[in-house]
């Protein structure tokens, strides 16, 4: 039985091929040569009924029925659904029967068939599908689909149909069925497979996404508290899909890729899913509601649509994590911000939070590379300031508590900005001056110089408590010990209070940092009239519950001095009660400490006793307040004016000078200025004075003057105006003061030369001092080099601008930098020394110049950029030379 | 019993990461004898605030331990040299004098091949001692006897005896000699 496919003429014509069958039809053989039948073998059957047991005769009925059927079956050229039932007859209908009833035949007319359906698309569905032989753009996905779809359901009409009236037909549709199956199967393989999956992916992600998009309302999920957003798929086009064979293991895998990308993007960074930024809530609790309720389900019809399995059942765990998960790794990835916006931001770092306790130590790796790699890139370079990574530092402490309260991401992560700002020089300085800063009610920071305070320190402290219990590690009596967590790195520390105070100060190796504050203490001191000091004991009790005790001797020190130069003041000068500065309370005052419950006399007058006299007292006392059953009310009426003026004022009432002096022990206190110069002579009066009472007091101790920390209020009156100035350094006083001497003649003015002699003051200070009253137009030069009073205004020539560069030229100079200048001939020598005794060194590291410096000089506290400058003037001198990096340094 | 043991380690009562800011800085302070140290700071200090043109010493990381530099004196085979010792400073510092080497291998009548110097001074003093060391020397003093006894050896008592004979007999030879065994060396460092 020979069969031939022969190709068929592309233009076949249905006319001509009736009257001229094509010749690939395999003609029965029978009719070609006629079965004359077979001789009678002398051993078989003679006669008899079954005759058809013929083997001729069934090879004969086989062919016929196999020309029958496979000529019914061929397939015309084209896509154009063929008229199969034009042709057919209740022959084919008996041929096809016959056939599909022999396993065998069955099988040969499967094969047969298959091999027509491919030829066919091979030659002419195959081209219509041409384009996916290129890569398909994305837009065009959509299109692309439509078409195959299109093409493949029209080829597989063409294929498949039997003609109308075959419903009896079982073993035809069964056979259908087969070749519907095998013809999925060719069209996958015909077709670039991974293109198909991957164009197929994009298509239903695109398709999911656009889905979501249209059907999101963020107003109303806002207001049910819970997304309602859904994905409704184009149900249809998914059943198509299926129907031409795309929605088997490829299509599941298509959309199983879909979905994911659709969970790690579309899905969560929506609206509904954005940060709490009102409420301060986590809203991942909304993403799990919304996986479960919407997403969920409208996934698993589609995929019952794509697959037509009803069975599939989704693992609802899987997707709450992988949702999870990239909306937590989408947090993550802005946490930097989070932390700078914090505590606004809770909401986000809940969610954080939320994210890594739900999934595994994966993420809290991930959480603090991903952070570490932020801080590196936006915050831990030289664009940032000290008290911008300071804050920031304070946030990360927060937030990461928050994340971990257990504090083992916070070490990890908080490594590098220690180290960092271990490495900035003027860290600790803005540490100890911004844990000596005001804070007033409003929680607003008040300080010297605010750009070098971090408000954020300033708060904390006010706000801390002074009592924290440390380390627990050696308290062996402590019953609720626990071991560190498992994932705790070396450093890790188990603390119940480490609270932020705690980490601050943690930065820094405690002597170099009480050697900071000491300087920003005793700077604070000096120029405070505070003479309560009761936010500096404060800080120096919460400094030694945290700190090593012993080692803020100094600061204690430093305080006890302030107390004993109040006493002393009061002692030496009875007639003054006042502090220096504070002004004498008025009935206002009184008023304002009244209060609302009544007080006693007595306790009312300890807080004013030192600041005014008792008869005084008593009598703003009866002026503001009633008095009620031994308690003193205040009364309701208003002060008036009156009194106001008629409070004494202390400048017309004790006219002169009013003289306070800051006993500090020498050897405890950072370096003062010390300047020399003759100061006029009613504060000499007064200075001797008062180093007689304190020799008669404090015996041994010997009083010296450090005029370059003295400050005075100064009170200047001219012809036409009255300028007050408070607070002003001693020297420029003493300068202004010059002015106003019996031998100081204004017509004439006076020259720099004649004030530095009369005052016996330096030069640069006489040029600083005059600099300033001329910008004060107290001053005015008036003619080159001569300089007088300017007694009224309209005398004034404009000629402060280029006076004013230098205004502050004097005060560049910090007495340390002053310190390094005159020793640094003495520095040298050592460095020269140690460089030709020891080799080649690098400036810092333990073993560097500096450490070496510090190691054998006890008093050398410079810093590296201070030793830097030793060694560049050396070079200038030829005596030592640099290696080409600048690194090594070494005699030469 | 906490209480204790904070007295005895102060520092780790401290915050969660002190121990990452102290850089090392206990490890170099030696754990000699406090007065010894002290002494040395101040004769490093007198050393360099009036330096001697041709001397120069130095700590390594350890106080007790100096490096020095000498030049050789002009007028001396020894011209034009440079030379480095070693002192080693005793705990009993000082009242015991310096261990003081030559690093630089010198050919030298009172110094051996290892570098051991034979100097009065460097050996104990006091009643029944032979050597003449005393408190009131110091390190300067010390390197300067070494440096003016490179121009006038003691031939009485040679370690080198051969360099002894050819000081008195060949000077040309003794400083060719002097030139062929020297080598400059720098410090370990």
């Amino acid at each position: 039985m020979a069969v031939t496919t022969a190709l068929r003429p592309a233009n076949g014509d249905d006319i001509f091929s009736s009257v001229f069958p094509p010749k690939d039809h395999t003609t029965p053989t029978p009719e070609a040569t006629p079965n004359i039948g077979t001789l009678a073998s002398p051993g078989g059957a003679f006669g008899g009924f079954d005759i058809s047991n013929n083997a001729a005769d069934e090879a004969a009925k086989l062919n016929r029925a196999w020309s029958i059927a496979t000529r019914f079956l061929t397939l015309s050229a084209g896509l154009t659904v063929q008229s199969r039932n034009s042709t057919h007859s209740p022959d084919i209908d008996h041929a096809l029967h016959f056939l599909l009833d022999s396993p065998s035949a069955r099988k040969d007319l499967l094969d047969w068939y298959m091999h027509e359906i491919s030829t066919h698309f091979r030659h002419f569905t195959l081209p219509e599908l041409s384009f996916w032989q290129q890569p398909i753009p994305v837009d065009k996905t959509h299109e692309v689909f439509a078409k195959t779809v299109q093409v493949l359901r029209q080829a597989q009409d063409v294929y498949l149909s039997t003609g109308s009236d075959h419903e009896d037909q079982q073993d035809l549709e069964e056979f259908m069925a087969r070749i519907k199956q095998d013809f999925h199967v060719l069209v996958l393989n015909s077709l670039p497979r991974q293109r198909i999956q991957k164009t197929l992916a994009s298509y239903l992600f695109q398709s999911i996404k656009s889905s979501l998009e249209n059907s999101s309302n963020p107003e109303k999920c806002t207001k049910a508290g819970h997304c309602q957003c859904c994905t409704n798929l184009d149900l249809d086009a998914l059943a198509d899909l299926h129907a031409v064979g795309l929605g088997g293991s490829l299509g599941q895998r298509a959309f199983a890729h879909a979905v994911h990308k659709f969970i790690e993007g579309p899905a969560t960074e929506r609206r509904c899913f954005q940060v709490d930024w009102n409420h301060h809530t986590s809203v991942i609790a909304k993403l799990r509601s919304w996986v479960e309720d919407q997403f969920l389900p409208s996934i698993q019809q589609a995929i019952s649509t794509l697959t037509s399995e009803s069975t599939i059942e989704l693992p609802l765990d899987q997707f709450m994590s992988a949702a999870v998960s990239s909306f937590g790794r989408q947090r993550v990835s802005a946490l930097f911000d989070y932390v700078n916006s914090w505590p606004a931001s809770e909401g986000a770092i809940l969610d954080i939070r939320e994210y890594i306790n739900a999934n595994g130590p994966g993420e809290k790796v991930q959480l603090c590379s991903s952070f570490t790699d932020q801080i590196q890139s936006r915050l831990l370079h030289a664009g940032a300031s000290t008290t911008e990574i300071l804050s920031v530092y304070m946030n990360v402490i927060s937030v990461f508590k928050l994340l971990d309260a257990r504090g083992v991401l916070l070490e990890k992560v908080a490594i590098p900005i220690r180290s960092y700002l271990r490495n900035r020089e003027d860290t600790v300085q803005v540490i100890a001056a911004s844990l000596l800063a005001e804070v007033d009610e409003n929680g607003e920071v008040h300080a010297h110089d605010l750009e070098k305070i971090c408000s954020d320190i300033t708060i904390e402290i006010a706000n801390s408590a002074v009592d924290a219990q440390d380390d627990r590690l050696l308290n062996w009596n402590d019953m609720e010990w626990v071991p560190d967590p498992i994932d705790a790195g070396p450093n890790y520390k188990s603390s119940r209070s480490d609270d932020i105070v705690g980490y601050i100060l943690g930065l820094f190796d405690p002597d170099d940092f009480i050697k900071a504050l000491a300087a920003a203490f005793g700077e604070h001191l000096i120029r405070s009239f505070d003479t309560e000091l009761v936010k500096e004991l404060r800080l120096v009790e919460l400094l030694k519950s945290r700190l090593d005790a012993t080692k803020l001797q100094q600061a204690e020190v430093m305080l006890k001095d302030m107390r004993d130069s109040v006493n002393l003041n009061r002692r030496i000068n009875p007639t003054h009660h006042m502090p220096q500065g504070a002004p004498k309370p008025t009935p206002k005052d009184v008023q304002a400490a009244l209060p609302e419950d009544g007080i006693t006399v007595v306790s009312l007058w300890e807080r004013f006793r030192g600041r005014m006299e008792r008869q005084e007292f008593s009598a703003a006392l009866h002026l503001v307040a009633r008095h009620r059953n031994g308690l003193y009310f205040p009364k309701r009426a208003r002060l008036s004016a009156e009194a106001i003026q008629n409070s004494p004022d202390p400048a017309t009432e004790n006219p002169g000078v009013h003289f306070g002096a800051k006993i500090v022990s020498g050897y405890f206190w950072p370096q003062l200025r010390d300047l020399n110069f003759a100061v006029p002579d009613q504060i000499k009066q007064h200075m001797a004075h008062y180093e007689q009472a304190f020799t008669a007091i404090s015996g041994q101790r010997k009083l010296e003057w450090k005029h370059g920390a003295g400050t005075a209020d100064i009170k200047l009156e001219f012809e036409d105006r009255v300028v007050e100035e408070n607070g002003i350094e001693e020297w420029k006083v003493t300068l202004v003061d010059a002015f106003g001497q019996s031998n100081y003649d204004n017509t004439t003015g006076a020259s720099v030369a004649e004030l530095k002699s009369s005052l016996q003051m330096d030069e640069d200070l006489v040029h600083g001092a005059l600099s300033y009253w001329i910008g004060k137009k107290v001053l005015y030069e008036k003619s080159p080099g001569k300089y007088a009073v300017l007694e009224r205004l309209d005398m004034h020539v404009e000629q402060i601008d280029e006076t004013q560069g230098d205004l502050e030229v004097f005060e560049d100079i910090d007495p340390e930098t002053k310190l390094l200048r005159e020793n640094a001939v003495m520095y040298q020598n050592f460095i020269e020394g140690m460089l030709r005794n020891q080799g080649a060194k690098e400036i810092s590291g333990i073993m560097g110049i500096t450490g070496m410096m510090r190691m054998v000089l006890p008093g050398f506290n410079h810093s590296d950029d201070d030793v830097k400058w030793l060694l560049d003037e050396l070079e200038s001198k030829g005596k030592v030379k640099s290696n080409a990096g600048g690194t090594l340094w070494a005699v030469v | 019993m906490a209480n204790r043991l904070d007295a005895v380690n102060p520092t780790m009562n401290s915050t969660p990461s002190v121990t990452q800011a102290k850089a090392g800085n206990g490890a170099m302070r030696p754990a000699n004898n406090g007065n010894v140290i002290k002494r040395l700071q101040s004769e490093l200090m007198t050393l360099m605030t009036s330096p001697t043109p041709g001397i120069s010493a130095f700590p390594t990381t350890d106080m007790t331990k100096w490096n020095a530099t000498m030049a050789g004196p002009s007028g001396t085979p020894y011209d034009n040299l440079s030379l480095k010792l070693t002192i080693s400073f005793p705990s009993t510092y000082p009242l015991s004098p310096p261990e003081v080497l030559f690093k630089t291998p010198i050919y030298h009548p009172n110094v051996d091949f290892s570098g051991r110097i034979c100097l009065d001074i460097l050996k104990p003093g006091g009643d029944g001692k032979e050597g003449a060391w005393s408190a009131a020397l110091n390190t300067n003093s010390v390197l300067l006897s070494i440096q003016s006894l490179l121009g006038e050896p003691n031939n009485a008592s040679p370690l080198n005896g051969e360099a002894a004979m050819l000081w008195d007999r060949d000077q040309a030879e003794f400083k060719k000699k002097v030139v062929a065994r020297h080598q400059d060396i720098e410090f370990d460092v």
